[in-house]
């Protein structure tokens, strides 16, 4: 029942990020720390894979939400432990997914979701395009 | 929230790296992670110039690497990020980290600060 729950606070949050004028309301209301989602969908019915075991989601201080502290599968690579999905901005129109892999000392390392391996900020994985 | 809003909510987030080492320097492709001890680490796009002794070194320039892990256990004593977005993380002994974020030649995110308990910042 939880998780069900769980799973609807993700989506109204999702379709808060989404709305126009939800930036504000999401950093406000995503204070939960709950086991995460398998994947948040869109309204356009893309998936965006959770890592397994992440909690979230968890405000960013820039506009958008996180899950944080999983380990790949939902078919991510192992490595994967957090994906971020940022509000859109003036060089991201349509708001962004990034997947990282936390690094030991605290830092946010960006990888191709699906190889876990290191990619560059010219790689396409680094921000991929949320598609209303 | 307004842009400035934002802005100062950065702002606050990376100041809580006052008093920590620099604990750790990854060279990750072409960016770089700044560990915080326990305070957190800061992804960066933009190669930071580095002043040390009087002297400044830029990427690129020999010994640029080195000279950047010479800084590791050295303590931050103050953050700054001026109007124009060059961030300057300024340690103990004077020497100092600058990083002019918009600089950087590619879209979207310049650096992205993460510090425990989930919080997260992207300029």
């Amino acid at each position: 029942m939880s998780r069900i729950f769980i799973r609807l606070l993700a989506l109204l949050l999702f379709a808060g990020f989404l709305a126009a004028e939800g930036t504000a309301a999401v950093s406000e209301t995503a204070q939960v720390g709950a086991q995460a989602p398998d994947f948040i969908v869109t309204p356009s019915g893309e998936a965006i894979p959770v890592p397994e075991g992440a909690s979230g989601p968890y405000p960013t201080q820039s506009p958008g939400f996180q899950f944080n502290g999983g380990t790949g599968g939902n078919g991510l690579a192992g490595n994967v432990t957090d994906v971020r999905i940022m509000n859109p901005n003036a060089q991201n129109p349509s708001g962004y997914v990034n997947f990282g892999s936390q690094q030991v000392n605290g830092g946010w390392q960006s990888v191709n979701p699906y190889t876990g391996q290191a990619i560059s900020p010219t790689s396409p994985w680094w921000h991929i395009p949320i598609n209303h | 929230m307004t842009q400035e809003q934002i802005r100062e909510n950065g702002k606050k987030l990376l100041l809580e790296i006052r008093g920590a080492r620099l604990s750790s320097v990854q060279f990750v492709l072409d960016y770089l992670i700044l560990g915080f001890d326990e305070k957190g680490a800061l992804t960066t796009l933009v190669w930071p110039e580095i002043t040390s002794e009087g002297a400044t070194l830029s990427f690129g320039t020999p010994g640029y690497r080195d000279q950047l892990c010479d800084f590791i256990t050295r303590v931050v004593e103050n953050v700054k990020i001026c109007d124009d977005e060059t961030m300057m993380i300024i340690f103990k002994d004077q020497s100092q980290l600058t990083m002019a974020l918009r600089t950087y030649k590619g879209s979207g995110e310049r650096a992205i600060f993460t510090a425990p308990k989930h919080r997260l910042f992207a300029w």
